[in-house]
């Protein structure tokens, strides 16, 4: 185990920031038999495919659960240096080696002996049918959510047929105009909408026979529901329309008490404003229209039927301000964007189960609703009971209805826990955690926001949830400025309810700028973790990615990259993998570039076989930076739905960026590929010179010098010269460059004569990013030497 | 919970009690490690855990892990640099150890280690959960860089049976005056490792709009008393 840690700890000491995880799940294997888990993987895979043992070096491994049995098992990836492809090994306890099918196997096995009701419904519902059994009167009927086998893929294929003057790569078009996008989407979003209804008329006759009734089905979603008798979910369960039952949870607002008004320092101030994209805003109560989102609410929805607005606190318009509030010192991220305000009716208990947050959103993102293009969610549902439906309803709006939803991480006080909170533990769910950036503009101050004891933003992935089986998982993904922010109408708070929709208007400002993002969500995540360039530290002054993520968003960065193909500081690619695609993305790079590449795909929510009761990952795909320098940076988590490399170019060249397929379930898979080239921005400049504007210069005093305030590259006879004033020539002279001290050095071939001189520096000198220096002229005069 | 203001709320079964939120120091021997249910096993009414109270809810806490197999976790942790190799020694392993406890006394089902290091002191987190369904038990720790000293920071601590919380919420509400939860649902539970056996902070929320009332109340189980609330005023 010592050596295996080594090798861990190898690949991660070359990567100056990489995902991953936080958590391992440790309950370590016990080594099975004499051969290391390696070296038995290694063998495994040589009888399998070929070769010998020692084409297939371990490329990362962990302890890990198979969730259906708890049973411990060893995962390895391994490099195939034959073909260039991943392997994925497992082997248990007993010593017994295979592929993913060996964990697949188990978990089918362990299904076999479990009925319908054990094996569909989620922990919590099967808690509240058993304690219904054993009390004593007449049940209350349940609020429960049914997931349904519904055949989308049908319906959207029928759209795309219809439509053949369009470019669909995959099942997404690729159109580079918001109008155009919007008005595919809803031709695609009606067909699901009518697949769901037909799939759901069958459920509800069978409900309503039991007595019981459904209470709303998805218009965007699979997921029906249902208040029906305890006695009635087992037979439900039977049914193989229905893939997975749960109980309804319940949601909190992610914020904090309000805390004394400092201004943040996240406005972008650019001109970047997001114009056109329509942001829906999901809460309880409505924002309000008035003072600075004034003009920039332009639709609202209530599911109670009544617009209601926060008597207290108000939360949405603080939430919205962070986006769009376009008046006074409390400007938003992108204040061209319009909001679509989402509620329901207020809160209450009754109002903040699922069914009232799913049917908001259901409008949100409707053609005729909200028909919004990122949907921002402050809100944190309890996820320490199981009820997951909201965070599978998430990821399916993100994969089906390709809108980019951006959550809270949540904070301490809401649920009196670390955990990230629902839906910001979905796979395709952009989730967001907490800075405190003290109140300054300067990012050094910057700290995570942790207080234990007091409040700060969550960050735990817990080690037994199904979709952390591997235990690598890690959200949240980025994080933005959450304390103490005024946003608009002077309103002020502190949470990550504010740090969340900070993220969604930089977001806002990439789909205005690259409106094709619109239609891939995946595509745009990457470009936002890909351009969440600044790192944050811990309170005590470490960097820890399981609070940090990725790094905090830049909007100027994310902008950057949201350029299609390979730009002087960034770009990215999207497109659709079949099996056995593995891409590659050459980009140009400059010595002392810290690349940032991010890869990012989605979970399903749809399809047979799903035993995980939670949507599923259907690919594991993998990153590979390689750099000019042949030296090789992976990142190869198992549990994630993006993987992320971050390191520093040690000279310039060509990396290349390689999407990898570990484990490839399904047909196909569409894909985002992000990466950034950060480097300084900022001119070179001159630190010291001789001779100085207007000195008297004695003659003979060679050399002529100036000392830069960073390296740079490009100096010469040509971009250093020397004229002279009185009979308008040049004045030959050799000129050099120490790159130690940062200094050119200019040389007169011939002693020059008293007179007006004339130096210029021209901006064909640049430093090591190209960034050129400004030309520069000035003049001296040359005397005789005393 | 430094740093919170506490105010007083009438209590109708009992005196308060004050309370301070120790970090544990006691060590009772360990119990010994279990075997783990799988965690789709099919939902009785019995209790899941094999607490050996006769109904099943009060707490048998124990401290599981011996210093070797903290370690152990300690160099498997795959997070991105894994835990901080200064501080993977015998005596941090065996602090952790020691301050390491459950509710039943037994290993978790999963449980994960993660730590950073800044330039004074180093975090570590320790995670588990006892099963599917259960919370995480969290455990966060500050090593001396200098001293070698192990504190216990803070604890978060879920890995309680589920089904708890709905006799704590009882007792809380029968013990309080009506109108002091009116409107407030109960989100979660906190148990107390030793000395504070069988105390469970409850924390109850609105889920209303800022300025909405909350109120954290910690509850006695044995004794079926509230003994403090905190209405984080």
């Amino acid at each position: 185990m010592r050596e295996a840690a080594r090798v861990r700890r190898l690949a991660a000491a070359t990567v100056v920031a990489g995902l991953l995880s936080g958590a391992v799940s440790v309950t370590p294997p016990a080594t099975s038999g004499a051969r290391p888990h390696a070296a038995a993987a290694a063998d495994f895979l040589a009888a399998r495919d070929g070769g010998r043992a020692a084409d297939y070096p371990l490329l990362y491994e962990r302890s890990a659960r198979i969730p259906a049995t708890g049973e411990s098992v060893w995962v390895g990836k391994l490099w195939d240096r034959r073909s260039g492809r991943l392997e994925i090994v497992y082997r248990d306890e007993a010593g017994a080696v295979g592929g993913p099918e060996l964990v697949r196997g188990r978990v089918r096995a362990a299904h076999a002996l479990l009925s319908a009701f054990d094996r569909k419904a989620s922990h919590g519902l099967r808690e509240a049918v058993s304690r219904a059994a054993v009390s004593s009167g007449r049940a209350r009927p349940l609020a429960v959510a049914a997931w349904l086998e519904v055949d989308l893929d049908a319906a959207e294929a029928a759209v795309r047929t219809a439509h053949p003057e369009v470019a669909w790569i995959g099942d997404r078009p690729l159109l580079n105009d918001l109008g155009a996008v919007r008005r595919l989407r809803a031709e695609l979003w009606s067909a699901r909408r009518d697949a769901i209804a037909t799939a759901a008329l069958g459920v509800r006759r069978a409900v309503e026979r039991a007595g019981g009734r459904i209470a709303y089905v998805s218009t965007s979603a699979p997921i029906v529901f249902l208040d029906i008798g305890p006695e009635v979910v087992a037979g439900i369960a039977e049914r193989a329309d229905v893939v997975s039952l749960g109980l309804e949870g319940t949601w909190q607002p992610a914020m904090t008490s309000a805390a004394p008004a400092i201004e943040g320092n996240w406005t972008s101030g650019s001109g970047d404003s997001g114009a056109g994209v329509r942001v829906g805003v999901v809460e309880y109560h409505n924002v309000r229209r008035n003072g600075d989102l004034s003009g920039k609410v332009v639709k609202s929805y209530s599911t109670s039927g009544r617009l209601a607005f926060s008597p207290t606190f108000d939360h949405p318009t603080w939430v919205a301000g962070a986006i769009a509030g376009h008046g006074g010192r409390w400007r938003g991220v992108a204040t061209g964007a319009s909001i679509v305000s989402a509620g329901t009716g207020g809160y209450s208990p009754s109002l903040a189960y699922d069914r009232a947050i799913i049917r908001a959103t259901d409008w949100a993102v409707s053609p005729g609703g909200g028909n919004a293009d990122i949907v921002n969610t402050s809100l944190v549902q309890d996820t320490s009971t199981g009820a997951e439906e909201a965070r599978r309803y998430f990821d399916s709006i993100v994969d089906r209805d390709g809108r980019l939803a951006v959550s809270a991480a949540g904070n301490y006080v809401n649920l009196g826990s670390w955990a990230v909170g629902s839906p910001g533990t979905g796979y395709n769910v952009l989730t967001v955690g907490g800075v405190d950036d003290q109140g300054t503009g300067r990012r050094r101050d910057d700290r995570i926001w942790y207080a234990p004891g007091s409040n700060g933003s969550n960050f735990l992935d817990r080690p037994s949830d199904p979709w952390n089986a591997h235990g690598d998982y890690n959200k949240p993904n980025l994080v933005a400025p959450a304390v103490n922010v005024r946003t608009a109408n002077g309103l002020a708070a502190s949470g990550t309810s504010v740090a969340t929709p900070i993220v969604a208007g930089v977001a806002a400002q990439v789909l205005s700028n690259e409106p094709v993002l619109a239609a891939w969500p995946e595509a745009a995540r990457a470009v936002l973790l890909a351009g969440a360039v600044y790192r944050v530290r811990m309170p005590n002054g470490s960097w820890n990615v399981d609070h940090e993520g990725v790094g905090m968003i830049s909007a100027v960065w994310a902008n950057r990259v949201a350029n299609a193909g390979d730009n002087r500081l960034g770009g990215y690619r999207l497109g659709e993998l079949t099996p056995g695609d593995q891409p590659v993305q050459e980009i140009a790079v400059l010595a002392g570039d810290r690349l940032r590449v991010a890869l990012a795909w989605n979970s399903q929510v749809t399809g047979s076989g799903n035993l995980d009761l939670t949507d599923q990952l259907r690919a594991d795909l993998d990153l590979q930076v390689t750099d000019p320098s042949g030296r090789v940076i992976g990142s190869y988590s198992l549990d994630n739905a993006y993987e992320f490399v971050e390191i520093v170019m040690p000279s310039g060249g060509v990396a290349r960026l390689q999407v990898l397929q570990a484990r490839f379930d399904g047909a196909s898979e569409t894909y985002g590929l992000a990466w950034a080239k950060v480097r300084e921005t900022d001119p070179p400049g001159i630190r010291a010179r001789e001779p100085d504007p207007d000195d008297r210069w004695p003659a003979g005093r060679d050399p002529l010098w100036v000392r830069f305030d960073e390296r740079v590259m490009g100096v010469s006879g040509t971009t250093f010269r020397l004229r002279n004033l009185s009979t308008g020539t040049r004045v030959a002279a050799t000129v050099t460059y120490q790159g130690s001290t940062r200094t050119a050095f200019l040389v007169p071939d011939r002693r020059i004569r008293p007179g007006r001189y004339q130096l210029v520096l021209r901006s064909g000198i640049t430093d090591r990013a190209l960034n050129p220096l400004r030309t520069t002229r000035w003049n001296f005069r040359v005397i005789r030497p005393r | 919970m430094p740093g919170m203001a506490r105010r007083r709320w009438f209590v109708r079964s009992g005196a308060l009690t004050l309370f301070l939120l120790a970090a544990c120091t006691s060590q009772p021997p360990s119990s010994a490690p279990g075997s783990v249910a799988p965690s789709l096993a099919p939902i009785t009414t019995a209790p899941a855990s094999g607490a050996p109270s006769p109904d099943g809810t009060l707490a048998s806490p124990g401290t599981p892990y011996d210093a070797t197999e903290v370690l152990a976790a300690m160099r498997d942790s795959r997070r991105p640099g894994g835990v901080p190799d200064e501080l993977e020694t015998d005596a941090v392993a065996a602090a952790l150890a020691a301050a390491l406890w459950t509710w039943d006394g037994q290993q978790w089902a999963a449980w994960s280690v993660g730590g950073s290091c800044g330039p004074e002191t180093c975090s570590l987190d320790v995670a588990g959960s006892p099963s599917t369904g259960a919370g995480t038990d969290l455990y966060s720790f500050v090593v001396d860089r200098v001293g070698g000293g192990v504190t216990l920071s803070s604890t978060d601590l879920h890995g309680h049976p589920p089904g708890l919380d709905a006799r704590l919420d009882a007792i809380a509400r029968g013990a309080l005056e009506p109108a002091a939860l009116d409107g407030l649902r109960l989100v979660s539970g906190r148990w107390l490792p030793p000395p504070d056996t069988d105390r469970y902070w409850l924390a109850y929320r609105s889920g209303g709009e800022e300025g909405a009332p909350r109120l954290d109340v910690l509850v006695d189980l044995a004794s079926g008393e509230v003994l403090e609330v905190d209405d984080g005023s």
